[in-house]
């Protein structure tokens, strides 16, 4: 199931096995969730699913939900 | 103190970028309050007071910062940077209105006072290069790609008598460097030309000279440098900063260490006075780490 997916990546990403995500996750949240790892959990997400992200929607992410929403626009089933 | 638009930033910031929004807190404990007055009168210069204009430079900010983080794991892989030429960068930043305004200018801007190493750098410019120009009697600088425009500004602000030169190949940044001068009272003070020096080096020497992560986005770096030693006068000095194994969207030439860089700057008859290297984080795993060369030289 593609949010397990997406939980597997952020918890490989901040090194936490129990990290259950939301969709109003933000990195206040989230253990070192700064922008070196932002970039490292997009560029997870992108490998993942095999989608691409853009500046602005890389950007755009102030949240979970906003990753899951830009994923199923891009053909992911979430 | 209170700084409200440093407050404001910082809400803003909160809400758009959180993952972003911690670094403040860690430079406001490490630098204190001369970091903060810094980035508020910097906010207050690009925003003139209005929220909406704050929340395009924090956009143009986060979206310019990301930009790069994802080049340098570009540049980590394959070893070059995106684009491979001057004209390149030309035609897919420099003269393109929209990025430049929105992305390109305010992020390299505000990374002066939102980027560690990038502040270091500064402060080393402001101890060891400014404090030469207040020292002289003739204090008048060239900036050679003003970007910004931001290290002029800070030039000038030092004494009421320095006077700055700024060129670059950019009307935007030109254009958005004026604007600068103009809040902060500094247009009678500096003249800003679109000119590439490198083939059409002015006839004016200068006592102080300034090239501000300029090299790394040139073809030929050697031959700005040559051209930068001519408008030097004797004694002159100068101010080199540049990119190393740092991918930005206009990086051009891979300088892979602090040695190359010198080997640039001597084989152009410059002399090495002092040198420093910062580095924009500590290394993680064998990824290449952006660093900052910087050099003052006669």
């Amino acid at each position: 199931m593609s949010t397990e997916s997406v939980q597997n990546i952020f918890r490989e990403v901040f090194g936490q096995n129990d990290l259950v995500i939301f969709p109003e996750m933000t990195a206040r949240d989230v253990k070192d969730w700064d922008s070196f790892n932002h970039i490292n959990l997009i560029m997870g997400l992108e490998d993942s699913f095999g989608v691409e992200f853009s500046t602005d929607e890389i950007a755009s992410f102030s949240c979970v939900g906003d990753i899951l929403d830009i994923l199923k626009k891009k053909g992911v089933a979430i | 103190m209170s700084y409200k638009t440093v407050g404001d930033f910082e809400a803003i910031l909160a809400k758009k970028a959180p993952f972003m929004s911690s670094s403040l807190g860690r430079l406001r404990d490490r630098y204190g309050d001369h970091w903060e007055n810094g980035l508020n009168q910097t906010l207050e210069a690009v925003s003139g007071g209005d929220l909406e204009k704050l929340e395009q430079a924090v956009n143009g900010y986060v979206r310019f910062s990301l930009e790069t983080e994802k080049l340098q794991r570009r540049f980590a892989k394959e070893g070059r940077y995106l684009l491979g030429s001057q004209r390149d960068a030309a035609k897919e930043v420099f003269e393109d209105p929209d990025y430049m305004f929105s992305t390109y200018l305010p992020g390299v801007l505000l990374l002066n006072y939102l980027w560690l190493h990038e502040y270091d750098h500064l402060c080393y410019f402001c101890d060891d290069f400014l404090s030469l120009i207040i020292k002289s009697d003739d204090r008048r600088f060239c900036d050679i790609g003003v970007g910004a425009g931001f290290y002029s500004r800070v030039a000038l602000s030092v004494a009421p008598d320095v006077v700055g030169t700024g060129y670059d190949i950019s009307n935007h940044a030109l254009a958005f460097a004026h604007k600068q001068m103009e809040y902060f009272g500094f247009s009678d003070r500096w003249l800003g030309e679109n000119r590439d020096v490198t083939f059409d080096a002015p006839d004016t020497k200068w006592p102080f000279i300034m090239s501000i992560q300029i090299l790394h986005l040139l073809d030929d770096p050697v031959a700005l440098l040559k051209g930068m030693r001519k408008m030097l006068v004797a004694g002159g000095k100068g101010f080199i900063s540049v990119g190393v194994t740092a991918a930005e969207i206009d990086a051009i030439y891979v300088y892979n260490s602090l040695d190359e860089v010198k080997s640039h700057i001597t084989e152009a008859g410059f002399t090495i006075i002092k040198e420093r290297e910062d580095a924009a984080y500590a290394q993680r795993g064998n990824a290449p780490v952006p660093r900052l060369a910087t050099f003052i030289v006669e």
